[in-house]
């Protein structure tokens, strides 16, 4: 019995504008991404890695081609549709934090708990806090970002997308801007969350000791998926 | 205080230098409009004052059919009639809106010194009327000075005094009446005059307060009278200054020979009920057969000066308005594009994590929100400290075509600041909406990497 993929691209083309320039940037990629997994999209710059992303978060939509989440093809639903699908579901962490930097650790954390209906004040506080633990924060919930390490920083933005307890966490090279000490901190981190609370992450990177202990690397190139493949466990990998 | 609100507060941190720009923008125009608003409001009171209670028009005025443009040159067929101002007095009384009716005798006729003779319009007007008027509070706060004769006492106020007039300053300096009733002792006395071409005449002309009054009954017959000068005026306005003249309702009926008045003013509690109060008499009089026109004060036929002055007044007012509601919004626009195009890739971030365009547009109109708040909260104190500087000061300015002084009051009224706080903040909350909705029409991928974030 085959499993339903958790998100699958299917066929997905993708162009845009660049000043006078068309890009196509994805030209028919199709990629399965199956709930709890490991996922690093691989490729040079320009390849689509960052449009890929966009796709799978519900962020844009494709020109052709669709995608699918849970079973359901979510390529044409309307703008707050999709807003509202994203801060359900996929959580999204970003090469540069993109932290807010007049509201504190906590406050960051909370913004999208803000517009998640029905969640009361103590129950947000409580998730705001455990979000903040599990990437050990916890005396820093008061601080403003510029006060915090760009490894800390990150694990703000971690912290942030993991608060609304979503199926999916979205991160464009999460490592780029982080040296490779703090690389390994918040790799560990990732991959912590990813055992402990079953979340699926995929993200991209050029960085090879973040791929070296991914359990599954996908290549794109020229905006085509070129290779999806697993790769064994190796020490501290998960397979 | 919500998350939503929060952040906003907090941004306005953010650049300091350019939110406290914009605010000063916001609070100086607020407290520009609200100024020019409380003075279009003080100089609209005051050429109302003027032409209601110091002109006698009234409110309403009423007169027989036609007789606004003919009633004083042909008083026989178009004046009232008892029967006409009985059925106008009822009809009046019967309106909760009025406070009081009261009729005027308009005539026209010849003032003499004993060696020249001056036209003039006089008005013939209920004593009693005229002490309500000039002692309530709407002439007391707003037209006291200007009600203030020269020289002299009102005219209730010499009850036993049968021929007392009051001359406007210019009549009374052509017909040479520098001194009047007070200025000498002992009942009134008329001063043989010499020779009217010897040196002596214009001090003997002054040397009395006697006037004679010439005028033609309304059955066609001369008639004359002598009459006592007991004050000077300025009237409202400089046009009439060599014209009008001022007596009893009784004395000038008895001068013309009738009991007929030339209109009939009705003064209301409110003056903004003046136009429905004019259309209801005009017809319940004429349901009842008594065929008369009803004239708001601010009609241009009855008070053309009134109708005039604040049309100009009006129309510069909204010319500033609108110069000052552009500066206002093209500084809310300058300074909203900078934030928003700033903080591009927060937005981006905010709708990544889900905000939709709306709630990530509210979040930048909080921001927007709060800066008017301020900016309107610091204009209101701004205004009100220049405006209580200004009424401490006690600065007049004479109103062109107005013989007296104006005081110049400021103060906004609530009705005026609460719009104009409205407005202001209703306009940059729109252009801000507008700033903000044209940067989110960009996809989210793009505003996630724009470079000026």
């Amino acid at each position: 019995m085959t499993m339903t993929p958790f998100i699958s691209l299917i066929d997905v083309h993708k162009s845009y504008r660049l000043g006078e320039t068309q890009v196509h940037a994805l030209r028919g990629a199709s990629l399965d991404l199956h709930r709890g997994e490991f996922t690093a999209l691989v490729g040079p710059s320009g390849s689509g890695k960052s449009t890929m992303l966009n796709m799978a978060g519900c962020i844009d939509q494709p020109d052709r081609g669709s995608v699918m989440l849970e079973g359901r093809d979510v390529s044409h639903l309307s703008d707050d549709d999709r807003s509202r699908l994203r801060n359900r579901k996929i959580g999204f962490i970003f090469q540069s934090f993109n932290l807010v930097p007049v509201l504190t650790v906590y406050e960051n954390v909370e913004l999208p708990l803000l517009i998640a209906s029905g969640t009361a004040a103590s129950e947000r506080h409580d998730r705001i806090m455990q979000a903040i633990e599990d990437v050990e924060l916890r005396d820093f919930a008061r601080q403003l970002p510029d006060k915090l390490s760009g490894g800390q920083r990150q694990r703000v933005a971690i912290a942030r997308a993991l608060v609304t307890s979503p199926l999916l966490v979205l991160a464009d090279e999460p490592t780029a801007n982080l040296d490779s000490g703090t690389t390994q901190r918040i790799v560990d981190l990732m991959l912590r969350l990813n055992e402990s609370r079953g979340v699926t992450f995929f993200f991209s990177t050029h960085d090879e000791k973040l791929i070296s202990r991914v359990a599954r690397i996908v290549h794109i190139s020229d905006g085509t998926i070129v290779n999806g493949h697993s790769q064994l466990a190796a020490p501290g990998v998960r397979a | 205080m919500t998350g939503g609100w929060r952040l906003a507060a907090r941004n306005l941190g953010r650049n300091r230098r350019r939110n406290m720009a914009t605010g000063l923008a916001v609070a100086l125009g607020f407290a520009g409009l609200a100024l020019l608003g409380g003075y279009v409001t003080h100089a609209d009171a005051f050429l109302r004052t003027n032409a209601v209670y110091l002109q006698h028009t009234g409110h309403v005025v009423i007169y027989n059919s036609g007789g606004l443009a003919q009633a004083v040159a042909r008083p026989a067929r178009f004046s009232l009639t008892q029967a006409a101002q009985a059925a106008i007095r009822t009809a009046a009384a019967g309106d909760s809106r009025v406070a009081f009716s009261a009729g005027y005798l308009k005539a026209m006729g010849l003032a003499g010194n004993g060696c020249r003779s001056i036209p003039f319009i006089a008005l013939g007007i209920d004593l009693d009327t005229q002490r309500r008027i000039l002692t309530g509070p709407e002439v007391l706060t707003i037209s006291a000075a200007l009600a203030r004769p020269v020289r002299g006492r009102q005219l209730y106020e010499y009850p036993g005094v049968e021929g007392r007039v009051g001359l406007a300053a210019g009549l009374a300096a052509l017909l040479g009446k520098t001194r009047i009733l007070d200025d000498f002792a002992g009942p009134p006395q008329v001063v043989p005059l010499p020779d009217c071409a010897s040196r002596e005449t214009a001090a003997a002309i002054a040397s009395d307060a006697n006037v004679q009054l010439a005028g033609m009954t309304l059955d066609g017959s001369m008639t004359a009278t002598d009459a006592d000068v007991v004050n000077i005026f300025h009237t409202p306005s400089s046009d009439t200054e060599d014209l009008v003249l001022h007596t009893s309702l009784p004395t000038l009926q008895r001068l013309y020979d009738t009991d007929v008045v030339t209109y009939v003013a009705v003064f209301l509690h409110d003056w903004r009920d003046t136009a429905g109060v004019a259309r209801d008499l005009q017809a319940k009089l004429r349901a009842a057969g008594v065929t008369v026109d009803a004239y708001a004060f601010s009609d241009e036929r009855v008070n053309p000066y009134y109708a005039g002055s604040m049309a100009f007044i009006n129309s510069m007012a909204g010319f500033i308005v609108l110069i000052v509601a552009a500066v206002v919004v093209l500084g809310v626009m300058n300074a909203t594009t900078l934030t928003v195009y700033e903080r591009s890739r927060e937005l981006g971030t905010l709708r990544a994590l889900g905000y939709t365009k709306r709630q990530a547009t509210g979040l930048v109109i909080r921001e927007v929100a709060l800066l008017a708040l301020l900016g309107v909260s610091a204009g209101f104190a701004l205004a009100h400290a220049v405006a209580a500087l200004v009424s401490l000061a006690g600065v007049t300015v004479n109103p062109p075509g107005v013989p007296g002084t104006m005081r110049v009051i400021l103060t906004p009224g609530p009705e005026i600041s609460l719009a104009l706080a409205a407005s202001l903040a209703l306009l940059s909350l729109a252009v801000a909406w507008a700033v903000v909705r044209r940067r989110l029409r960009e996809r989210t991928s793009d505003l996630l990497v724009a470079v000026n974030a």
